[in-house]
């Protein structure tokens, strides 16, 4: 059986089959709803991956999708322990290990060039109804600094237009929008290459918010203790992982434009149709027998959210633990875009307004709604009923709400009007830790909970009463 | 080396052509058909959703009702048109 680290998908996806993990789905399956649909269905659920192996005008090929959903499975992949998934994480970023370069890779079994590099043969599912047509939502881009070399890489959303032609939602505020103007200053296309089933830890990596420089394939490296084998692309000096499914290889067109949208972005609505930098398809390597994998997005909670929250969530926790001590704990609430911080009671009070500038330490690592700080008196960061507790007893909103107005933010959110603009948010930050001493009387008096150990025992015993429950026919 | 496409394959290079007409003609569908959902087959639109005031789902629904048995489903492009003018993302002048 497989183990950690897991450096191809198939061979993620078979240690999840075997441990009862993954269900194949042999019945034939239309790539306009059924696969979107049962990814949806099984998330909803906290349900198993999917391998679809019998596609509708696609033969030979298997479409997966949900392997990187939820917290056990993520811990698995990277690795960790699921409790101590993001202190573990963030602690092994300090230690990164550069790729290994490899001349020959299962990524170019086949290889398509021309006019025979055609979209049409990659069984991109579609997410929604109202896509016109598909986008291709796992794929991993990387581009390289022109000057420095240094090669980024996130998963970005392309549309697929042509045979030869998609469009690229380059965000403006990631770094490789900012690689990609640098191209434009040099009047140069882009080369760029996307992967399409890469292992898991490299989609992990993908989604890490890493200072200017640094390549997540180090990153993967750190994490798995072990190099990242990658290879040449075939039309650029791009590396790409080898054990990766489908490689598309192109460039971004310097003053050439698709017209992407409408999508259901992780934002739960439809994107608006906006004009975006083209990518001219020059190549697609992939494996014999390739796999598609295909990342649910849209209306929450996804497998794009979850693996865009954790790995977020990792980097937060390394920046905040860096900047200040007192931090504890974190939780990226995966689709609110709301952070909970837990810190120490003690340094919060030492501190001058502590949760606000843990608050805008947080935020300089991503585009968030807001940072609620709460204390180790809560129990359960990662639960809203804890969290709420703590807002009722201790937060004030006209002394413990600060509003940041105005902060740059992704397009996609629709709380603003987007059109032709850039995007931004207003934030807050929530003190919900224990005030200074002078306002801390009723604190002492301690919660209102049964005891601890019956409740403990309580647990223990709960099984048993719902199980009798059943027996009496309820 | 010519690949040999299977009609559901076929039936996409049908889709880009689809979109290739619907992106080519964007500001005059917008000023058309804001809000609404259409289909499009063969460079035109062959179907209209009777109002942008419903939601979504349902002018999916009717435009599907119309095209359903006159057109293979898997070449008619489906989508939904702007309320306002294409977004242009910012591009710096390229290097002369």
């Amino acid at each position: 059986m497989p183990e950690f680290p897991f450096t191809s998908m198939r061979d993620w996806l078979q240690y999840l089959e075997e441990n009862g993990e993954l269900v194949r789905v042999d019945q034939e399956v239309d790539l306009r709803g059924h696969i979107s649909a049962l990814a949806y269905t099984s998330v909803r659920s906290d349900g198993p991956a999917l391998l679809f192996t019998n596609i509708k005008g696609y033969p030979g090929w298997k479409v997966a999708t949900g392997a990187m959903y939820g917290r056990e499975r993520l811990a698995t992949a990277l690795g960790v322990n699921p409790k101590t998934l993001y202190h573990e994480v963030a602690a092994k970023m300090e230690q990164p290990v550069p790729p290994m370069e490899v001349s020959t890779a299962p990524c170019k079994e086949v290889i398509l060039k021309g006019d025979d590099a055609d979209l049409a043969l990659i069984p991109v599912p579609f997410t929604g109804e109202l896509e016109g047509v598909p986008n291709i939502t796992a794929g991993i881009s990387n581009i390289r600094e022109p000057d420095t070399g240094w090669q980024n890489i996130a998963v970005r959303r392309f549309g697929v237009k042509g045979s030869q032609s998609m469009s690229e939602f380059l965000n403006r505020t990631q770094q490789d929008y900012m690689i990609f103007m640098r191209y434009i200053e040099k009047g140069k296309p882009a080369p760029v290459a996307i992967i399409i089933g890469a292992d898991p830890v490299t989609y992990l990596v993908s989604q890490t918010k890493m200072p200017i420089g640094f390549c997540e394939y180090d990153l993967w490296g750190a994490i798995t203790g072990m190099p990242l084998e990658v290879v040449q692309c075939e039309t650029s000096e791009l590396l790409v992982p080898a054990s990766a499914e489908v490689i598309i290889e192109g460039e971004i067109a310097l003053d050439e434009f698709e017209v992407d949208g409408p999508f259901p972005e992780f934002e739960l609505y439809y994107t608006v149709l906006a004009r975006v930098p083209k990518v001219k398809v020059k190549c697609i390597t992939m494996r014999k027998d390739p796999l598609y994998y295909y990342l649910h997005m849209g209306a929450p909670p996804t497998e794009g959210h979850y693996i865009g929250g954790t790995m977020f969530a990792c980097a937060q926790l390394r920046a905040a633990q860096r900047a200040f001590p007192g931090v504890l704990d974190i939780h990226f609430h995966r689709w609110a875009h709301i952070v909970v911080v837990q810190v120490s009671k003690e340094v919060a009070k030492a501190w001058s307004q502590f949760a606000v500038q843990v608050g805008f330490e947080i935020f300089k690592t991503g585009a968030f709604k807001g940072v609620i700080v709460v204390d180790e008196d809560c129990e359960d960061i990662t639960n809203w009923e804890f969290v709420l507790d703590e807002i009722q007893c201790k937060f004030q909103a006209s002394k413990d709400l600060t509003i940041i107005p105005r902060v740059v933010h992704t397009e996609l959110n629709p709380s603003e009007p987007w059109a032709g603009r850039w995007g931004w948010n207003d934030r807050f930050i929530i003190d919900a830790t224990e005030p200074p001493p002078g306002y801390d009387e009723g604190y002492l008096r301690g919660k209102g909970y049964p005891p601890k150990w019956a409740r403990e025992e309580a647990e223990k015993m709960w099984p048993g009463l719902l199980q009798s429950l059943k027996g009496a026919g309820r | 080396m010519a690949v040999e496409l299977t009609a559901v394959q076929k039936a996409r290079k049908v889709q880009f052509a689809n979109r290739r007409w619907f992106d080519d003609h964007l500001d005059e569908l917008i000023a058309k058909y804001p809000g609404q959902v259409i289909a499009v087959h063969g460079d035109n639109v062959v179907a209209i959703s009777s109002s942008n005031a419903l939601r979504p789902e349902v002018q999916y629904r009717e435009v599907v009702e119309q095209v359903q048995g006159k057109y293979d489903l898997d070449e008619v492009m489906i989508t939904m048109v702007n309320r306002e003018p294409v977004w242009n993302v910012w591009f710096p002048k390229k290097a002369e």
